[in-house]
């Protein structure tokens, strides 16, 4: 008896599947000889397969779109046969990836996806090779005993989903639980019982988030007061259904909603029966099968600002047509081109070039690479389709589509306008001549005839003649024009600090170089300053306008008063030199300074001797200046009357009133612009203060009232501190007094008891006797 | 002596009030308000006794006294009077004066403006420190309060054990006098008896 041979494989069916993910639920995708040891009819490799090429979840099975049919296209022709590869890039399996490459040059072939005859087709007996990659079968109702069994093998293994381990680990973890509510029963039945049990404080560095809830409230402690409920009437608790609490269920709504449609439709249908069986189509389905792809539009090849300058261009030509007079003899020399003639007919959104198949060219062109024989045989190379993409990019190329620019083209200028070229027609097939179509030719003043091109190219000899006449005109302009001067200058650099540097036996650090420069450029602006008026050195103030009316009015002067006139002169220009009102004077040397320097010094010297004697000290002097530099200063005054200043002395009575009354005046108004100031300051400081001040009184307030309060305090501590001590003194008195109280009537008592024992006695015997 | 935490005050309440009556009236009329008045000052108040500060006291006293208005005659500028109108001289005076004025009320922009500025920043301090004052103050009353709390426990504990035991004094001692007056009564009883006894016991 021969075993009989078995082979694995063939059509996946559903039980096989479910039994297959939930395999791998439990086992892993690694696994997989025990995920097929659970399906008796496949291998553990086709199990493998199944999943992956088929079952894994993220496998994509939507219809291919455009960009990844392209890239599918590409990257076969990149890497030829290296499905497992690029698959990934596309986001496919390999064997969908196969699968849809031989589609898709099926389809550039232009014949059926699978024939009759094609080898691919799988003959009565054959295994399907691709089996995993189909989908499931449906199950039979009556299914085969063996895979009854195999499904409840199954079910009961898989079942079972927890090894060793998870299920003691899961134990443990209910004993835990179970314990932890063991010991929270019995904390609540002791704190019932009024037994607070310390809860123990976990330690924790970190911190504890459920100790502290953030505006917590706490429910108000005491049993809950029933009163304040809404209580529920019994009647109406038993009126309730189910539905009024949970609403109408879903299936019911959805039933109400389609029977409410229904009889919309059937309205719709009395009135309006197109209207209605299109809604019915909608309904049912019944849409275009084909999905529309993305609708890619292409740039705008004018601009909006193009078309606003169109616009302007337009308006001056209009602007000169209006200051022309019409009937001169210039009137022929404008024309009106503002309207574009025929522009209704223009205009229309021309129909964009249909973008070419590149897709089917690609398969095209790859099945004629597949197709060429052996290089041996020599001969043309394959040819190839164009635009069909290249090698040149991992991604394949896409084309631009442009809207073909109708408007704005030049007539005469090549043939730019490309209009609908239909889909086999290459670029240079197009037709150079405008059409009807293309833009309409706006010549007004019939500068270019019917097929005009004389301006491209001369071709007869009058042309030719313009075209010389233009040039010499041109010629002749240009020659009026200077001769270009060649002439240059050429300077040598001077090169001698160079050479001087070169001469040094060290080199000194560009740092140093640079302190030297410093230093250099510090001691010229010394001297610069130094060279400056004694003013301006001191950084004196200046005077705000410089006095042209110094020189004495007199024609006739002696020497003094012309040496006079003359320092005043030199003053003058002094002061008009600092202030910067005339240019520079001629600097003078250090010499000159010095010189000028020693005269003064020896023409003071002289003046002091002559005027204050040996004796007087420099602090004296300056003290004598001082006085009669104030008491010339007080002399001037600014005379209201004549508008200048003059010595107070000559002026009258009259205009001292005047001018003082003026300044007064004058005063008096800086006063109330001040006191205004000053006022709304004070406003604004008592706003901004306000509150401070308040806030201070009342502390000072409460700070009396404390005082006062403390004041008291210690009186009361010092009285009842006496009064302890009075008490302590007291007690003991007191105890002292009852205790003697009771001593007493203790030794009374003895006596008496003594007594009654003498009277007892004695009243006995008297009895015996 | 009493022990208020033991003995029943209310009972010598009137007791208490009568002898503070008589104590009071020994200074005095009680309701009088400065019942010190007789007695002399102390040296550090005598210098409220000049005729100013009487003055003002008095003022205050009778609450007619206003401190005095901000004074702003420094900020006037006077022109010269009606009758020194033409005279120079009277009107540099007045210019003078003027400058003056004007250099004061410089002065006064210049301490707003420095009001403006750092105004904010004293108050706040200023305000700081009168709580900071106010604080310590409140921390020293509720200290003797304390102090005065603790003393009263104390007196209340002392006085509370030793009333206990006067308490079981007294009991005793009543229970003594009772149990002798009883003791007392049957020895007479039985003295009384005792004659008759015997002269019964004769006739027997």
């Amino acid at each position: 008896m021969s075993a009989r041979i078995f082979i694995k494989g063939g059509v996946w069916k559903n039980t096989e599947d479910e039994i297959l993910k939930a395999a791998v639920m439990k086992y892993g995708p690694n696994q997989w000889d025990r995920v097929a040891s659970l399906l008796h009819r496949k291998s553990a490799a086709q199990c493998k397969r199944r999943w992956y090429e088929w079952l894994d979840p993220s496998i994509k099975k939507t219809e291919w779109s455009r960009e990844e049919e392209e890239k599918l296209l590409h990257l076969a022709k990149l890497m030829p046969t290296q499905w497992m590869t690029f698959a990934p890039m596309i986001g496919r399996t390999a064997s969908q990836c196969l699968e849809h490459y031989e589609k898709l040059l099926d389809q550039a072939q232009g014949s059926e996806p699978i024939g009759q005859d094609d080898p691919r087709r799988l003959r009565p007996g054959e295994i399907d090779p691709m089996a995993h990659t189909r989908p499931a079968r449906p199950d039979p109702i009556d299914m085969d005993e063996d895979e009854k069994e195999m499904l409840s093998e199954a079910r009961a293994r898989l079942a079972n989903t927890q090894g060793k381990k998870a299920k003691r680990k899961a134990r443990e973890r209910q004993l835990i639980e179970a314990k932890r509510l063991a010991r929270l029963q019995k904390r609540r039945e002791m704190r019932a019982a009024g037994i607070e049990l310390k809860q123990r404080k976990r330690r924790s560095k970190m911190l504890d988030y459920n100790a502290e809830i953030p505006f917590q409230k706490l429910a108000p402690k005491g049993f809950h007061d029933p009163s304040e409920d809404d209580a529920i009437k019994l009647d109406n608790l038993r009126l309730r259904r189910r539905k009024d609490v949970e609403g109408m269920s879903k299936q019911a709504m959805e039933e109400k909603a389609r029977r409410e449609d229904e009889k919309k439709l059937e309205e719709l249908k009395k009135k309006n029966l197109p209207a209605a069986l299109m809604k019915l189509n909608q309904i049912k389905g019944d849409e275009p099968q084909r999905k529309r792809s993305k609708l890619v539009l292409p740039a705008p090849q004018v601009s909006d600002e193009e078309l606003e300058e169109l616009v302007k261009l337009g308006q001056t030509g209009v602007d000169a047509l209006a200051t022309m007079d019409e009937s001169g003899p210039t009137g022929a020399l404008l024309q009106d081109y503002r309207e574009t003639p025929s522009i209704s007919q223009a205009a229309r959104t021309p129909k964009a070039p249909q973008g070419e198949d590149n897709l089917l060219k690609e398969a095209k062109n790859i099945i004629a690479l597949q197709q060429t024989g052996s290089v041996l045989e020599g001969g043309e190379n394959t040819p190839l389709h164009d635009g069909g993409g290249s090698f040149s990019g991992v991604t394949p190329q896409r084309a631009q589509t442009a809207t073909p620019n109708r408007v704005l083209s030049t007539p005469y200028r090549g043939a730019t306008v490309q209009h609908t070229p239909s889909r086999h027609q290459t670029p240079a097939a197009t037709p150079a001549t405008p059409d009807e179509a293309s833009t309409p030719l706006r010549d007004k003043l019939g500068i270019n005839r019917e097929k005009d091109s004389r301006l491209l190219t001369p071709s007869t000899k009058e042309d030719r003649e313009r075209q010389r006449d233009i040039k010499a005109s041109l010629r002749d302009g240009l020659a009026s024009l200077p001769q270009p001067k060649r002439d240059y200058e050429i300077v040598v650099p001077e090169i001698e600090d160079e050479e001087e540097r070169t001469d040094m036996d060290i080199e000194k650090d560009a740092a140093e170089v640079d302190e030297e420069e410093e230093e250099r450029k510090r001691l010229i602006a010394e001297k610069e300053f130094k060279r400056q008026s004694q003013a301006l050195q001191r950084g004196l103030a200046l005077p705000s306008s410089v006095n042209e009316d110094v020189f004495t009015a007199r024609q006739k002067l002696d020497d003094l008063q012309a040496a006079d006139e003359q320092i005043k002169q030199e003053m003058l220009n002094l002061l008009k030199q600092d202030k910067s009102l005339i240019k520079q004077l001629e600097k003078p040397t250090d010499e000159e300074m010095a010189a000028a320097r020693a005269a003064l010094d020896e023409e003071i010297a002289a003046v002091r001797k002559e005027k204050h004697g040996d004796a007087a000290t420099d602090e004296s002097i300056a003290d004598e200046y001082m006085q009669s530099w104030q008491r010339m200063h007080e002399d001037v005054t600014f005379v209201a009357g004549k508008k200048r200043y003059g010595r107070t002395s000559l002026c009258s009575k009259q205009d001292l009133v005047d001018t003082r009354e003026l300044e007064h005046k004058r005063l008096v108004g800086f006063m109330t612009k001040d006191f205004k100031k000053a006022a709304k300051m004070e406003k604004k400081l008592l706003i901004a203060l306000g509150g401070y001040q308040k806030r201070a009184a009342a502390i000072r307030k409460s700070i009396a009232a404390l005082g006062e309060q403390l004041e008291q305090a210690r009186l009361q501590k010092k009285a009842f501190e006496v009064m302890r001590l009075n008490e302590l003194k007291i007690i003991p008195e007191r105890r002292q007094q009852l205790a003697t109280d009771v001593d007493a009537e203790e030794k009374r008592q003895t006596e008496l008891q003594a007594r009654y024992r003498q009277l007892a006695v004695n009243s006995s015997a008297a009895q015996q006797q | 002596m009493a022990l208020p935490y033991v003995d029943d005050i209310e009972a010598s309440r009137e007791q208490v009030n009568a002898l503070l009556a008589e104590e009071m009236g020994s200074m005095g009329k009680p309701s009088q308000k400065q019942y010190l008045s007789h007695l002399p000052l102390p040296k550090a108040f005598q210098f409220e006794r000049t005729s100013m500060v009487k003055h003002h006291l008095q003022e205050m006293e009778e609450g007619s006294y206003k401190s005095p208005e901000f004074d702003t005659y420094r900020y006037d500028l006077p022109a010269p009077s009606q009758a020194l109108k033409n005279d120079p001289e009277a009107w540099k005076e007045s210019v003078k004066n003027a400058y003056a004025q004007l250099e004061h009320q410089r002065n006064r922009i210049d301490n707003l403006e420095l009001m403006t500025q750092f105004g904010g920043q004293k108050w706040t301090r200023y305000v700081e420190q009168l709580q900071a004052l106010q604080n310590r103050l409140q921390a020293a009353l509720d200290a003797i309060n304390q102090d005065m709390e603790d003393i009263n426990w104390q007196r209340q504990n002392e006085q509370q054990a030793a009333g206990q035991e006067f308490y079981q004094l007294e009991v005793r001692w009543g229970e003594l006098v009772a149990a002798n007056y009883q003791l007392e009564t049957i020895c007479r009883a039985i003295e009384q008896q005792q004659p008759q006894q015997e002269e019964a016991a004769k006739e027997e």
